[in-house]
C-alpha cells in the first residue's frame, strides 16, 4: 500500500488535497480541501486507533494484540491523543 | 536473551503476572531471609543480626513495600490522576527482587561474625587482621549490594514512569522525593 505523503517534500508545510477522481466515470473534482485531521498522524498512530476501534475501545484487548502491559497501551493512547489535540488546535 | 526485560518488565507484562511473581519472590525472600537472619530494616536496607523471629523479614517487605506504594502511588497520582495503584503495587513488588539473594551470604553467620570482628578492631582491616579472602567476600558482597541498589531503582523509576506515563525534569525530581520519603517513613515504622 503506497504511503499518503501528508507534508509538502519541498518546505514540509501541510499539503491540501486538490484533485478527486472517480475511477469508474473519470469525473474529476478540483478545489482545496484541508485532509481530515487523523490523517496527519504517523502511520502507526492510524494503525493504532483502527486496532483500538476494531478491538471496540478495549485496552485490554489492545494490550493482549499488542503484546504490552496495559498502562504501556493506555500511555500509548494518551499520546495519540496529545498528537491529535495539537493537530487540532493547528487546523 | 532480552536485557531489557530485567530493567524494565513493566512495558511487557500485565499486572497479574507482576503480582502473582512479585508475592512468590516476596515469600521466597523473606523465608530465606528467616534462615539466615536477614533484615530488610528499609526500603534500601538489608543488615544481618544474630537471631531473627519467623515473621520478622515479612513484616520488614511487607512495611517497605507498603511505604513504596504510599510514596510512589501519591507521586503517580499527582503526575496522572488516571494511574492504576495495582500497577504501583506490582513495580513495588518486583523493583524488592534484587535484595532476595543476599540472605545467602550470611550462611553459617558469616558476615554477622565477620562484621563483629571489624567491629571488634576497625583497623584489621588496614593491618592485615582479617583474612583475604573474607576480605574479598565482603569486598564482593559490597559490590553487589550496590549494583542490587541501583537495579531496585532502575526497576522502580522505569516502573513508575510506565505506571503513570510521568515524563521530564519535574517527574524525575519527584521520583527522588517520594524514594527518600517511602526510605524514612519506612525506616520509622519498622525502628517503632
Amino acid at each position: 500500500m503506497k504511503k499518503l505523503p501528508v507534508h509538502c517534500p519541498s518546505c514540509s508545510e501541510t499539503l491540501k488535497v486538490s484533485q478527486l477522481s472517480c475511477e469508474n466515470c473519470e469525473t474529476l473534482i478540483s478545489g482545496s480541501y484541508d485532509l481530515p485531521v487523523m490523517m496527519n498522524l504517523p502511520r502507526e498512530d492510524q494503525q493504532f486507533i483502527l486496532d483500538f476501534v476494531l478491538s471496540g475501545g478495549s485496552l485490554k484487548k489492545m494490550a493482549t494484540q499488542l503484546k504490552k502491559s496495559y498502562p504501556t497501551v493506555r500511555n500509548m493512547l494518551d499520546e495519540v491523543i496529545e498528537k491529535l489535540n495539537l493537530l487540532k488546535n493547528e487546523l | 536473551m532480552n536485557y531489557k526485560l530485567f530493567l524494565n518488565p513493566f512495558e511487557r507484562y500485565q499486572e497479574r503476572f507482576l503480582l502473582s511473581l512479585g508475592f512468590v519472590a516476596l515469600c521466597v525472600g523473606s523465608g530465606l531471609a528467616y534462615l539466615f537472619n536477614a533484615r530488610f530494616d528499609g526500603v534500601l536496607d538489608l543488615h544481618f543480626v544474630a537471631h531473627i523471629e519467623v515473621w520478622y523479614p515479612f513484616l520488614d517487605n511487607l512495611i517497605n513495600i507498603a511505604c513504596l506504594v504510599i510514596c510512589l502511588g501519591a507521586l503517580s497520582l499527582l503526575i496522572n490522576k488516571r494511574t492504576r495503584i495495582v500497577d504501583v503495587l506490582a513495580v513495588s513488588l518486583i523493583a524488592r527482587i534484587p535484595y532476595y539473594p543476599f540472605s545467602l551470604f550470611n550462611v553459617n553467620d558469616f558476615m554477622v561474625n565477620m562484621s563483629e570482628e571489624i567491629l571488634k578492631d576497625p583497623t584489621a582491616i588496614m593491618s592485615g587482621g582479617i583474612a583475604i579472602p573474607q576480605l574479598l567476600i565482603l569486598l564482593f558482597f559490597s559490590g553487589l549490594s550496590l549494583l542490587a541498589i541501583v537495579w531496585q531503582l532502575v526497576l522502580l523509576y522505569k516502573g513508575i514512569k510506565v505506571a503513570s506515563n510521568g515524563k521530564g525534569v519535574k517527574f524525575t525530581l519527584l521520583f527522588v522525593l517520594a524514594i527518600i520519603a517511602s526510605e524514612i517513613l519506612s525506616k520509622l515504622l519498622i525502628n517503632y
